[in-house]
């Protein structure tokens, strides 16, 4: 880490607008009000309790004091002890948080910032991501002066597709890691604000935000993370259709991994996306075949079957199709990838209509569809709102032909004559 | 470790406008005064009610709710005078989490344990965490997705300044700054400067206080800050741009939101000229 920067001995840097969310100036919901939904009920207002206790407690002695003056904590800390029956990765956790506040005089921040981590950690476990989120931005305003657990916060918001939230913890991350003198956190936050703006489809800003979490890595030679933005470079360059500028930055982020880093295998999925882009699906599938079986993590291995199931719609190979479209669903059936529902079903979508498979493809397009507007992704809800659109047009046009009674059009008839002209011994002069 | 300003902390704490309404029966032998909150008690359900409908939206009343009962006479208070939080005061312990779920559900602006904080001296970090939120709800629900976070945090906070009929230095105080500062940010952040911003949630509030048929005109314009009724009217038929043919109840929150939206979809989109928005 470089020295800081700064002169001031305040642990934060004046930004009180950027920070006043979520103690300073509350919104309008009641703070927690989710855990009730998600935690077992034996242990819900526990950790209910636990959560606004400790964002009291992060609030300051002048805004909460008086709370915990008056509190009956010990009672409360005996209360979570002694509860029974609760999974020991929750309450193990929301113990250490209750005994912490309970005196909150030798309170360490960073104890009980790592008992929110571990609360947040089961709550991602068990599907309470409500909670998840809570918890992680109750760590990350117990330990303000840590960058990297606001970026947390902004990387949950961000994967619940709340972009708006995700910014906001990110830009504070960076303001933080600016003050910290915490440069490799300055570039990831501001790399992972270049993302969100990428998949908003601001591509100009999000290139803009790109290049300068580049000039921080490379200045500061954080040869890794400079990798990382390249390969992001390179992706806005897929998107918004600069061929020859993505090649580029692949070769660089090659480069820069180097051959044995674990991120090749990403890089080579996108080089397959920048060929699907291109129209070139024959060596899209081709790459994306090689790609089948590297990936373990769902998420990964539907991105892949998805877009083998385009590239090989497109190419006509109806047997490769079939086996990414199977593999496809199970995946999406699963519920572990519930995020990629709607870009998977679009690409399959695609796929299908490339090989005339117009079941197939009216059923992953409507899956697109209400996933999309579910998600809130607007491009993918175009997208296959327009594919939609476009079967049934075609739909309509082939019934409509097959309907029309057979009479000749006048340009059917010029063809005609005109073949008659042509076949007539005298060649065109007969025309004249 | 605390990320906020002791300016901003000490601007919270004077708030002497603001009332605790409760029950007496609640809280026996309550102090007449709690932290900057006058209390009144009510010595009956008929009271309280009484008292809230005509009560400032800087007010805040305190229910306590029994182990297993429906809460039914404090739902009929939030029915009746939205503007008005309630929180629920009940014993965790008792209750149970589902009892806690179903009183969240109906829409209460806080809640306080009652086996952590049996005295109302405890829950002023709790009534403070509950001002203005009714305002915010609704304008939070409303706002468009265009609107980012931080915008957001703006209009919560003129949301309260508003509602404790304050103006830019208080707005500005929430946050510890100058109003200056406020203005750039506003202006950053695409959403009118301060004085219009405050003037314009201003509106909506007596728009959603007017919508409680209970309140008379002269009420909401006095608990808004308005010197009259001509003043509320004027403002009214000013922001929204029509003018209210018969009574002023014609005027609707949601037309009036619908104006206020456009005008910040406007401001983002820089088709609309902000005039005097450089000036603070």
């Amino acid at each position: 880490m470089s020295p800081v920067r700064h002169r001031s001995r305040a642990e934060l840097p004046s930004s009180p607008i950027e920070f006043a969310y979520p103690i300073a100036v509350p919104d309008g919901t009641v703070f927690g009000t989710v855990i009730v939904q998600e935690v077992p009920h034996t242990f819900a207002l526990q950790v209910f309790q636990a959560l606004r206790m400790t964002m009291a407690w992060a609030a300051g002695p002048e805004a909460s004091g008086i709370e915990f003056d008056t509190m009956n904590l010990t009672e409360w800390e005996l209360e979570v002890l002694q509860t029974k029956g609760v999974d020991e990765a929750l309450w193990a956790p929301v113990a250490v948080i209750a005994g912490e506040l309970t005196r909150p005089a030798m309170l360490e921040p960073e104890r009980l910032s790592h008992a929110c981590l571990a609360v947040m950690d089961w709550a991602l476990g068990a599907d309470a991501h409500g909670t998840a989120l809570l918890f992680a931005e109750a760590a990350a305003v117990v330990w303000p002066s840590n960058a990297r657990l606001a970026w947390i916060c902004g990387k949950a918001h961000r994967e619940r597709h709340d972009f708006a939230r995700a910014e906001t913890w990110l830009r504070r991350a960076k303001r933080v890691a600016v003050w910290t003198g915490d440069w490799e956190m300055q570039s990831l936050a501001i790399n992972s604000l270049g993302n969100i703006r990428m998949w908003m489809g601001d591509l100009e800003a999000a290139r803009e935000l790109l290049l300068q979490a580049g000039r921080i890595a490379k200045a500061r030679r954080l040869r890794e993370r400079h990798a990382k933005v390249l390969h992001d470079l390179f992706l806005v360059c897929i998107y918004s259709g600069e061929w020859k500028e993505a090649e580029r930055y692949a070769e660089q982020a090659f480069a820069a991994y180097g051959p044995d880093h674990p991120n090749i295998t990403a890089l080579t999925f996108d080089l397959a996306l920048l060929a699907t882009h291109q129209g070139q699906f024959a060596r899209a599938l081709e790459v994306l075949n090689q790609l089948r079986d590297q990936f373990t993590d769902d998420d990964r291995r539907l991105r892949v079957y998805a877009m083998i199931g385009r590239a090989a719609g497109a190419a006509g190979d109806a047997e490769t199709f079939q086996s990414a479209w199977t593999e496809s669903w199970a995946l999406i059936d699963g519920n572990t990838v519930d995020h990629l529902r709607a870009d998977a079903a679009l690409e399959l979508g695609l796929g299908a209509i490339g090989l005339g498979f117009r079941d197939h493809a009216i059923h992953a397009l409507v899956i697109a569809k209400e996933a999309a507007e579910e998600l809130g992704e607007r491009d993918t809800l175009q997208n296959a709102e327009s594919a939609l659109g476009k079967l049934e047009y075609h739909e309509a046009a082939a019934v409509a032909a097959r309907n029309r009674p057979a009479v000749r059009t006048r340009a059917a008839e010029l063809a005609a004559k005109y073949i008659l002209v042509v076949q007539a011994p005298t060649g065109g002069n007969a025309a004249n | 470790m605390d990320v906020t300003l002791p300016s901003k902390q000490a601007s919270r704490q004077a708030h002497p406008q603001r009332t605790l309404l409760v029950l007496a029966s609640d809280f026996p032998g309550a102090p007449e005064a709690v932290d900057g909150y006058a209390v009144q008690a009510a010595e009956g359900w008929a009271e309280l009610a009484e008292r809230v409908r005509t009560a400032a939206p800087s007010s805040v009343a305190v229910v306590r709710v029994e182990a297993g009962g429906d809460a039914e006479e404090m739902r009929g208070l939030m029915r009746r005078t939205p503007s008005v939080p309630v929180i629920a005061a009940v014993s965790f312990r008792q209750a149970g989490a589902a009892q806690v779920g179903a009183l969240l559900a109906a829409g209460i602006a806080e809640i306080v344990n009652l086996d952590m904080l049996p005295v109302l001296a405890g829950m002023v970090p709790t009534l403070r965490r509950a001002h203005a939120r009714p305002l915010k709800r609704r304008l939070e629900a409303g706002l468009p997705v265009l609107v980012p976070e931080e915008a957001r945090t703006l209009l919560r906070a003129a949301a309260e300044t508003v509602v404790d009929r304050g103006g830019r230095p208080r707005f500005a105080g929430i946050f510890g700054v100058y109003v200056r500062t406020v203005a750039i940010k506003s202006r950053e952040l695409n959403l009118p400067p301060p004085r219009r911003l405050l003037a314009w949630v201003r509106v909506l509030l007596a728009l959603s206080l007017l919508e409680e048929a209970e309140r008379t005109v002269i009420n909401v314009a006095h608990v808004c800050g308005y010197r009259d009724n001509s003043s509320l009217k004027r403002a009214i038929e000013n922001f929204t741009g029509t003018p209210a043919l018969t009574s002023i109840r014609d005027q609707s929150f949601a037309a009036a939101f619908d104006r206020f939206a456009g005008e910040l979809r406007d401001l983002r989109l820089g088709t609309h000229s902000r005039g005097a928005a450089a000036r603070p």
